[in-house]
């Protein structure tokens, strides 16, 4: 609930600052990111359990796909080639990020679970890009960046079921080896096509710091942009004549 | 106004940042677990022919699973404490509970403690009596809660063809300290039986692994579910006589599905506890066995209150009892007159 509210505080304060922009190679715009690939290696095949005295199995690289919620305002500077981007932004993920490892039991057997993983964080990163091809319809650009990830929302269910139509709620399991609910410092490279009012890219960013796994997202997105009019090659400000 | 607008998110930002998730440290949940009496000790203050007189020392612990911890049970009736009588050769065999005290016991020092684990597949295997695989969580709530209250090694032992040794150290060296290598090792342990039980060899190389490890309070933890396999170089007596040589104990905590089985040789079980000052522990059912490796440091160190029952054994003539040692059982009833509430605990008396 607080993080809707926050969520919708943040996208009103910033159409109200689109409004007010007025630099000419300033452009704003929105970006959401649609899915996401989180690709982690855990420290080793093993992890001990968060909540009791359990051990499981785990395969060490695991590379979870799931639905992204990641809305964030952009202001883009333009110049020449270049451009400076700055985001702003609330990541979720609604359908919650699936962890799966193993327990032995009886003989050869194994019990399969799954940690889902639902955190709301806010997401702010700074990037530089360049345009590998400035005369197509869709510029194809390049950037390179740092960004900081601030979770104010985190939860782990606990199954045996990959659909999680039976948990348990709440089940801390892999909390601390994920260390994703703490804040964390990342640096981002993308690709992407942009046009005068939207683009499309892919990111992957990647967790930096003492952490003791290795996380990582390549996510998939769309952007809208204000309208490139008014604006002069070359220069970042030059108010029209 | 861009400047205002700016810092204006910022500070959004910040504000966001300031409320963010916090650590919230938590107690790890132990094992579910039931009712659980461990046997301290039995002693015949008396053995003739017609009678014989006894005490045992049995601890008793709660399987409350609504608190995080395990409580002894304190409030014991005398009526708690049933053996069962019965004829002899048209002679009736009956038994008295004369007397129940509930009394502390002097704490030992620190200890050290190999904690055997028999990892044969047959006849019993852990499939039967451990589904879910609990022993780990067993060993696991144990190992990682030993305060300081003395140091432990592990080893597994089964006999494998083309394999040297039967008995397998998981860590060489006694520690007070949890490790995560020694806990994976037990988690892979958990799922990996095979061979027969080398009982006897097991813990003759036990016994000598062990005793040089410490210097006083030193014992041998032993969990086991099948008997010998009866290819030992070593007896029962020999085992027996090493461990009082050196002063190890062996605490026995045996979980079978049923005490009529044939793949536990009840004999050995009942002196090799008794005769080396160790406790013994009889579970048919796993969650017995946590209760008693979440309290096993505390009963490493005698730091327990026990229930010391005093009885007799009457025979009238012509018959008589062995005259060299006994061997019977007691039930405790937990709670009053009910369903399934009860543990049986098997008794053996020795001729002084």
């Amino acid at each position: 609930m607080l993080g809707s509210g926050r969520r919708i505080l943040s996208v009103l304060f910033f159409l109200i600052l689109c409004n007010l922009l007025q630099a000419q190679r300033l452009n704003t715009g929105l970006t959401y990111k649609i899915y996401g690939i989180h690709l982690t290696k855990f420290p080793n095949d093993i992890i001990f359990s968060e909540t009791n005295y359990m051990a499981y199995y785990i395969k060490q690289i695991q590379s979870p796909g799931a639905l992204n919620m990641n809305i964030s305002a952009n202001i883009v500077v333009d110049y020449s080639r270049f451009f400076m981007s700055l985001k702003f932004g609330l990541f979720s993920a609604p359908n919650g990020i699936k962890f799966k490892y193993t327990y032995p039991i009886g003989g050869d057997q194994f019990t399969t679970y799954y940690s889902k993983i639902s955190y709301q964080a806010t997401d702010i990163s700074g990037s530089v890009g360049y345009f590998l091809n400035a005369q197509k319809f869709m510029k194809p650009y390049f950037e390179m960046g740092i960004g900081r990830i601030s979770p104010y929302f985190y939860s782990e269910d606990m199954s045996t079921d990959p659909k999680f139509l039976s948990q348990w709620t709440g089940r801390h399991e892999i909390t601390n080896v994920l260390q994703l609910d703490k804040s964390y410092t990342y640096i981002v490279t993308g690709l992407g096509f942009r046009g005068d009012i939207m683009a499309v890219s892919a990111r992957y960013r990647i967790r930096m710091g003492d952490h003791v796994s290795y996380y990582s997202t390549l996510s998939f997105g769309l952007s809208i942009y204000t309208k490139f009019s008014k604006l002069r090659k070359h220069y970042i400000y030059q108010p029209e004549e | 106004m861009f400047r205002k607008s700016f810092i204006s998110i910022l500070l959004l930002g910040a504000v966001i940042i300031i409320s963010s998730c916090e650590d919230d440290s938590k107690t790890l949940e132990i094992p579910v677990r039931y009712d659980t009496s461990i046997l301290l000790g039995t002693h015949a203050t008396y053995y003739d022919m017609q009678e014989i007189r006894f005490t045992f020392d049995i601890a008793v612990y709660k399987g409350d699973n609504e608190l995080n911890e395990v409580i002894e049970f304190t409030d014991l009736p005398d009526t708690s404490f049933k053996f069962t009588d019965y004829v002899y050769n048209g002679d009736s065999v009956k038994h008295f509970v004369d007397k129940v005290e509930y009394t502390d016991s002097a704490t030992l020092p620190p200890f050290t403690t190999l904690v055997l684990i028999d990892q044969s597949s047959s006849p019993e295997n852990f499939d039967e009596t451990d589904y879910y695989n609990l022993r780990f969580q067993a060993f696991n709530t144990f190992y990682k809660n030993l305060d300081g209250k003395g140091k432990v090694c592990f080893a597994y032992f089964n006999r494998r063809q083309g394999a040297p040794s039967v008995l397998t150290p998981i860590n060489n060296d006694a520690s007070g300290e949890w490790n995560e290598d020694v806990a994976r090792q037990l988690l892979n342990l958990t799922h990996n039986q095979s061979g027969t039980s080398a009982l006897y060899d097991a813990l003759d190389q036990a016994i000598s692994f062990i005793s040089v490890r410490g210097t006083e309070n030193i014992s041998i933890t032993l969990f086991v579910r099948n008997k010998d396999d009866g290819k030992s170089s070593v007896t029962l007596d020999e085992v027996i006589l090493k461990a009082r040589e050196k002063n190890v104990k062996i605490n026995v905590i045996w979980l079978i599905p049923n005490t009529h089985t044939t793949s536990v040789d009840f004999n050995t079980l009942w002196k090799l506890s008794t005769k080396t000052d160790g406790f013994t522990v009889y579970m048919s059912r796993i969650l017995q066995s946590n209760t008693v490796f979440i309290q096993l440091a505390k009963l490493l160190r005698m730091e327990t209150n026990f229930y010391r029952v005093s009885g007799r054994i009457t025979i009238p003539p012509p018959s008589f009892f062995n005259q060299v040692s006994y061997k019977t059982g007691v039930y405790l009833y937990y709670y009053p007159p009910g369903p399934f509430i009860a543990s049986w605990i098997p008794l053996y008396f020795e001729k002084n």
